[in-house]
């Protein structure tokens, strides 16, 4: 059995873990090794149960078949099955899109009195950039015409490019992207779109697609993929971002705490977990309620209401309310086995289903919300947009009444709790360079920044947790590339010191200057994982101002602890928007030869970006760099 | 006498191998009666792995077996047709002494009492279920005998005429 510290390079995660196992708790670690040794026809994406002449295996070493029943190669297999990884994914971030847009349009009818909208100068932006007539129109009639073109992006049934789209991505990518179609045709003679023309449709032609006697060439269904991918990015993602900031306002630099030392001994504890901010917004809202919190120091919690975030949702909040964060994935059952919880409230995605079991060993009530997210086990509360209020006041109310059946024997805080700046939005980037990107690009071209990377995604067991995702940022600032990023890599740099502008220290000379002028930290929270647009619409920027391609700038792209298929669709996505993406562990492609030699030189012809694996972060980022340094020298720039 | 072997090099470790193992040791050896009768039986080939390497391992059905010496109630015999090393259940009282004596692992528990590979009677269902080719039932000494050949060709090529 691995000893906690080779599961985690978190000091309060390493406590926990050993804490559990002192109680025979049992945790994602123990059920990996469980799975153990992991089947390798999955691992290598040769395993087909696409229809009931299956499930069919193709032998990559030995003897076995060479063909599934209906005779799809090594080839079909690994590109259908990353297509559906590519569609699930961005199925969950265009869900996710959709539930905001839609309330966008409720309040703006006013149907929904719950919420109102609290960024107005971000409507008006959304709004111009959309090409929607400003001058003169109230609040409800613009909130009404943009909710209305996102819910369009999702629905219309003709060709054109997504609107949103095409009113975010950077002029010469969407030349490249038309270019591109023409060239295939004239190679092919078949017909291949790179361009989205709405996002649910992209999901369902995969789904068409991969369907059994259908597409089996590699290379239409990557380009298939790679449009799906751009219908989450520039599409269900960017909408998810934009639509959130109108409703609870655009996120501005804030200090924020994280690590498992934000729960307090004396509070009642709510964890809320998931993706979204619609229902955690209102859960911090109520919990902020004078009565609520009366209430609750009645029950004997001297200290009050403490709401604390996890994962995306955590993110929400932390960069729009300053909310402290818990951890990121690989916290969700760690947090539990502080026997400080009250409430665990979840709402969507990433959240494990072993939760519930473990929350029964202490007092935690764990509370699912949503209609798509549903755990046998816990309780539910259905939460409904309408009557959000009432339903977090409820929510709230279970959580103070549980506060006395704490078992304080089993509570185990650990300590370490880290300071961060967070809530880089691009506003907030733009704001802090002067209000416009010029300066940055000066600090490009001198060369005092080398260039940027984004790191973003999740934790996966199979990695020593963080050690992947602090040590790569680590690496790139000592190489003078500056780090943005998302998601749970975002959670585990403030969890380890590295957002706080005293971190600038451990960068080379000129990103430690840039952070020092512009008092920013070196590596820059910009959201939750569909705030990966905030990146795409600041290379759109940089791209504009420069009159480029974004393939023409020195970024680069990492998920280097990616677990879900959700990261699968943000790596196609930046891919297929020019960027390079690092990838670690490697993704079930490697059993067709041909499908792997595409996606990591193939591509790069077609849509300036590639993927590429590394199983160490030092290797990461030497490539990193010399990918950033071939760019630059392609500009001219020393 | 014939066992299986394992080539590692051409292991997916898919667990195909272990689930025909169970199928193959309930009563009735099917898979579908085995899951709506509930009736499990534990898998008697091991896949395994640690950081660097994974593999299959299994009874050798040794000639001379410390589990066969090792068994206090004589409850481990040899399978006068197959060779295999069998395990009496009626005889086997739990003490896990073979567990112990086995050099390979290759002995688990199921139910209080000993289990091991029994080689299906002669048609191991691990090696039919195998989808690459990696398990072979192999009877040891004509293996061994097809090496010699394979060596003499290689320690005496033959001398061209000038």
């Amino acid at each position: 059995m691995k000893r906690p510290q080779e599961l985690s390079i978190d000091p309060a995660a390493q406590q926990q873990i050993h804490l559990a196992r002192e109680r025979k708790l049992p945790l994602i670690w123990d059920r990996l090794e469980s799975q153990k040794p992991q089947c390798g026809f999955g691992s290598l994406g040769l395993c087909c149960r696409h229809c009931v002449m299956g499930p069919c295996r193709i032998d990559p070493v030995g003897h076995g078949p060479q063909k599934g029943v209906c005779g799809a190669t090594a080839d079909t297999l690994v590109a259908r099955h990353i297509d559906r990884m590519i569609a699930a994914g961005a199925a969950a971030h265009s869900d996710h899109g959709r539930r905001p847009a839609l309330l966008l349009k409720e309040i703006a009818q006013g149907v929904n009195q719950d919420y109102q909208i609290k960024d107005e100068a971000k409507l008006r932006a959304v709004a111009e950039r959309l090409g929607i007539q400003t001058e003169g129109k109230d609040i409800p009639a613009l909130a009404l015409e943009v909710a209305e073109i996102a819910l369009k992006d999702f629905g219309k049934q003709d060709a054109s490019p997504l609107q949103f789209l095409k009113a975010y991505a950077p002029r010469r990518r969407l030349e490249l992207w038309q270019r591109k179609e023409k060239e295939l045709f004239e190679k092919t003679g078949a017909s291949m779109g790179i361009i989205p023309r709405n996002i649910d449709r992209e999901v369902v032609d995969i789904m068409h697609r991969t369907t059994m006697g259908m597409d089996h060439d590699p290379l239409s269904l990557l380009v298939q993929g790679a449009r799906c991918a751009l219908a989450d990015g520039w599409g269900g993602s960017l909408i998810a971002t934009e639509i959130q900031d109108i409703l609870f306002g655009t996120p501005f630099p804030r200090e924020i705490y994280a690590n498992l030392g934000v729960l307090k001994e004396k509070a009642v504890n709510i964890v809320v977990h998931g993706h979204e901010p619609i229902l955690s917004e209102m859960i911090v809202h109520v919990a902020l309620q004078e009565d609520l919190q009366t209430l609750a120091k009645e029950k004997g919690a001297a200290e009050g209401i403490n709401v604390v975030g996890l994962c995306c949702t955590g993110n929400e909040i932390l960069m729009r309310q300053g909310v402290p964060v818990a951890g990121n994935e690989l916290h969700s059952e760690l947090v539990l086995t502080t026997g400080v919880v009250e409430a665990m409230v979840v709402d969507v995605q990433c959240i494990y289903p072993s939760l519930p079991q473990l929350a029964k060993c202490f007092h935690t009530k764990f509370i699912s919300t949503s209609d798509q997210a549903r755990f046998p086990g816990g309780v539910h509360i259905q939460f409904f947009e309408e009557k959000a209020e009432e339903i977090a006041r409820k929510i709230v109310k279970l959580a103070i009444d549980n506060f006395l059946q704490r078992d304080p024997k089993k509570v185990h805080i650990p300590q370490e709790k880290e300071k961060a700046r967070v809530g880089f939005s691009v506003e907030a980037l733009l704001e802090i360079l002067g209000g416009s990107v010029k300066p940055l690009i000066d600090a490009l071209a001198h060369g005092q920044i080398k260039g940027i990377a984004g790191i973003v995604g999740c934790n996966n067991p199979k990695v020593r947790q963080d050690f992947f995702l602090v040590n790569l940022c680590r690496e790139l600032l000592q190489r003078n590339i500056l780090v943005v990023g998302t998601g749970c890599w975002a959670i585990a740099a403030a969890k380890h010191g590295l957002m706080k502008p005293e971190a600038a220290e451990i960068a080379a000379p000129g990103v430690r200057e840039v952070c020092r002028t512009l008092n920013i930290p070196p590596a820059l929270h910009m959201g939750s994982c569909v705030d990966c647009s905030r990146i795409l619409v600041f290379l759109s920027a940089v791209a504009d101002h420069l009159d480029c391609d974004i393939a023409d700038l020195p970024v680069a792209g990492s998920a280097p602890e990616w677990t879900t298929e959700k990261a699968v669709s943000i790596g196609t996505y930046f891919v297929a928007s020019g960027v390079p993406v690092h990838l670690w562990p490697e993704p079930p492609v490697l059993g067709s030869p041909a499908v792997t030699r595409l996606l990591t030189q193939g591509l790069k012809g077609l849509l300036g970006g590639w993927f590429f694996v590394e199983e160490d972060p030092q290797k990461a980022a030497q490539t990193i760099e010399k990918i950033i340094l071939e760019r630059r020298k392609r500009l001219g720039l020393a | 006498m014939r066992i299986i072997l394992a080539r590692r090099e051409y292991c997916l470790t898919c667990h195909q191998c272990a689930l025909a193992c169970s199928v193959n040791h309930t009563s009735s050896k099917d898979i579908l009666e085995a899951l709506s009768s509930q009736e499990r039986a534990a898998a008697r080939i091991f896949i395994i792995s640690n950081e660097h390497q994974s593999g299959v391992v299994t009874c050798r059905h040794c000639l001379g077996a410390p589990c066969l010496k090792a068994c206090p109630t004589q409850a481990i015999e040899r399978d006068a047709f197959t060779g295999a090393v069998t395990i009496k259940e009626e005889l086997c009282i739990g003490c896990r002494d073979c567990l112990l004596a086995c050099p390979f692992g290759a002995i688990t528990l199921e139910k209080g009492k000993a289990v091991k590979c029994d080689l299906c009677q002669g048609h191991p269902a691990c090696v039919e279920a195998c989808p690459t080719g990696a398990l072979r039932f192999v009877d040891v000494e004509e293996e061994s005998q097809s090496r010699r050949q394979k060596a003499l060709t290689k320690l005496f090529p033959l001398r061209r005429k000038r």
